[in-house]
């Protein structure tokens, strides 16, 4: 690897636009509840036909990584979280926020997820090549059996019914086939529409099932949001040497447990942060204090949610399966770009995948800074009108799945979606599955297809090469899993989520 | 079952007409089950056809949410404003009219002309940055 190289491209005036770019955007979707990293990125999704592959996904990471800071803005300004994952934060930050220390919060906030930043691109950097590696010994059975286990996982093992995940996933994968078979030419469920002779555009699909639901949502809200605090001094974001020793250990604690949840697809999510709160709380010599205003309740959930953020790449990069429904469209601007995510990415382009990891070492010192200065002003931003955003965001939505192909037939499939998202995400079936399904789809067909043929139409390859065999036992286990999950871990969390929350309304 | 028409219903069925579709309709592909172009389409479809029966025909369980009427009318409302919108004026004045007749209809009163304004402002800067900046073509102009 040429290192200089590869430095030499980071610090480019492009490169460098696309960071801060990408972590004001972040801070900015993060701090407005109810949009969220998905969201923000699949907006900005046709900006991947503009802009270098690596711009681009240096500026979906860099917004990727400030929208978990920006999520816990509002968390503990307005005890409304940005994102759902950010929902932990209200239960320490927001009555130490009430006391009056507004900026302790947000500095012990801020530390840990770029404490927990630093940790997670250290394990990119060490983890992702090895992993590749191993991946590359995969034949075509272990490749197909791969799909399986990371749809499986992500399906079963979400908060939410197996069934539906598991459904959700199938037709995912079913959508996939739409277009020309590479193998045969033959048209699939085209229905003679050129539109679709290269499959359903991917950009109509993400704007479609993660923006437009979110605008609708949006749109016909009665909630009335809290207007944040206005004196400056509540926004002084700072901590000095003796606090950040004595939430060390919390710290670390949420980086180092975050980080291995972030690694298992399906698990990342909105349950890790409650994880390591309870963790947090039982290990403190002051449980007592949790709930109301205690730093290592702040700093424990924040390094999680910044550790996941980090190592659902690992997975994403190294074998093609995304953890969470951000990582999954950050995967769709990958193959948007030219590149193919997986096992291969390594080998074909790895000077792109290592300038991302470098410049992530700059985004976050740039969140770092810009956290420091601007918390107030994102804050105030979380009072904007609902209604008019949701206006603004269709807009967008209309305009930027247009560009994409300069096909208006791609709209009409974007409502569609949005449609079919709305509807998903109403009645609890995980939408984070379906794009799964989809952006593994051809992947996974083909190379059962390619296993089948290899064996004459055989099924037994899958069980007799050992990989593929390895991967299957993991998906039974995976939907075991999930409703083992379901039942204790889930539950619990949930539980804890909606008792704390109902306390807080009626405190 | 129940026998409630629950919107949670109406997707599990969705789902499962999809998946019978995919396998009524990748039998014109190619014969057999071979490892073929419709290979994947009929076994996941089936699958999908399955699961997606049993969660139609589970009893109870799950949200119980009544199809809201007023939900579907705005989604469906929304596509044929945009399809009318779309027939008479093309593309990009399209989306325009959308915002402003959501604006118009969702934006109290009192701050109704303020947001009309800002909204204009927003599409113009839109339809600047892509077709300056990206240089993409419109196919009619703004004039």
């Amino acid at each position: 690897m040429n290192w200089a190289a590869v430095l030499r491209e980071v610090v480019t005036w492009h490169a460098m636009a696309a960071l801060i770019g990408g972590t004001l955007a972040g801070l900015f979707v993060g701090a407005l509840p109810g949009i969220g990293p998905a969201v923000g990125i699949s907006l900005l999704l046709p900006l991947s036909y503009f802009l270098p592959v690596g711009d681009a996904l240096l500026f979906y990471v860099s917004l990727y990584q400030a929208a978990e800071y920006g999520g816990s803005i509002t968390a503990i300004a307005i005890r409304t979280p940005g994102a759902p994952n950010s929902a932990a934060m209200i239960l320490d930050g927001y009555p130490l926020n009430q006391k009056g220390q507004g900026g302790k919060a947000f500095a012990y906030s801020l530390w840990a997820a770029i404490f927990a930043s630093y940790v997670g691109i250290a394990g990119l950097f060490l983890l992702s090549q090895p992993i590749s590696g191993a991946a590359l010994a995969l034949g075509p059975a272990g490749f197909a059996a791969l799909g399986l286990f990371g749809l499986t996982a992500v399906a079963t093992l979400s908060i939410g019914s197996p069934l539906k995940g598991v459904i959700a996933g199938l037709f995912g994968l079913l959508l996939s086939t739409i277009g020309t078979d590479l193998i045969t030419n033959v048209q699939r469920f085209t229905f003679h529409q050129p539109a679709l002779y290269d499959g359903v555009p991917l950009i109509a699909v993400l704007v479609g099932v993660f923006a437009l639901p979110e605008a609708i949502r949006l749109l016909t809200s009665q909630e009335q949001v809290e207007k944040p605090p206005l004196s400056h001094a509540q926004y002084r974001v700072w901590l000095h040497w003796p606090e950040f020793r004595a939430v060390f250990g919390s710290m670390s604690m949420g980086t180092v447990l975050g980080f291995l949840m972030g690694l298992l697809p399906g698990v990342a999510g909105t349950v890790p942060p409650w994880i390591t709160y309870n963790i947090a709380k039982a290990m403190s010599r002051h449980p007592e204090r949790f709930g109301s205003g205690e730093p290592e309740g702040i700093v424990a959930p924040e390094a999680t949610n910044a550790a996941v953020m980090h190592s659902t790449l690992i997975p994403a990069f190294t074998l093609g399966i995304p953890g969470t429904p951000t990582s999954a469209v950050i995967l769709g601007a990958m193959v948007i770009g030219g590149l193919h995510p997986g096992p291969l990415l390594f080998a074909k382009s790895p000077d792109v995948v290592y300038e991302l990891f470098c410049g992530l070492l700059i985004s976050t010192a740039a969140l770092w800074v810009i956290g420091l200065l601007t918390t107030q002003l994102w804050a105030r931003m979380s009072a904007i009108p609902k209604k008019p955003l949701a206006i603004a965001i269709i807009s967008l939505c209309i305009t930027g799945v247009f560009v994409s192909r300069g096909n208006p037939v791609d709209i009409w499939i974007c409502f569609v979606f949005g449609a079919l998202g709305y509807s998903m995400d109403r009645y609890g079936f995980p939408v984070a599955a379906l794009v799964l399904g989809l952006i593994l789809g051809s992947i996974t067909e083909t190379n059962m297809r390619q296993a089948l043929l290899i064996s004459s139409g055989s099924p037994l390859i899958f069980l007799q090469d050992p990989i593929s065999l390895t991967f299957l036992l993991l998906s039974a286990l995976a939907v075991w899993g999930g409703f083992w999950l379901r039942t204790r871990v889930l539950k619990r969390a949930a539980a804890l989520a909606s008792h704390v929350a109902s306390g807080m309304d009626g405190a | 079952m129940s026998g409630r028409l629950t919107g949670e219903r109406c997707v599990y069925v969705l789902f499962a007409l999809c998946g019978l579709f995919a396998v009524i309709m990748s039998g014109s592909f190619d014969a057999g089950f071979g490892p073929g172009a419709a290979f994947v389409p009929k076994i996941f479809g089936a699958l999908c056809c399955v699961f997606g029966a049993i969660g139609a025909l589970a009893p109870g369980g799950g949200a119980q949410a009544r199809i809201a009427a007023r939900e579907l009318g705005l989604i469906a409302g929304g596509f044929a404003l945009y399809g009318l919108f779309f027939a008479a004026l093309g593309f990009f004045w399209d989306a325009v009219a959308l915002a402003l007749f959501l604006t118009l209809t969702f934006v109290p009163t009192r701050r109704r002309w303020i947001v009309l304004a800002l909204e204009i402002l927003f599409v113009l800067v839109l339809y600047a940055v892509f077709t300056q900046l990206f240089q993409v073509q419109f196919p009619r102009g703004l004039l």
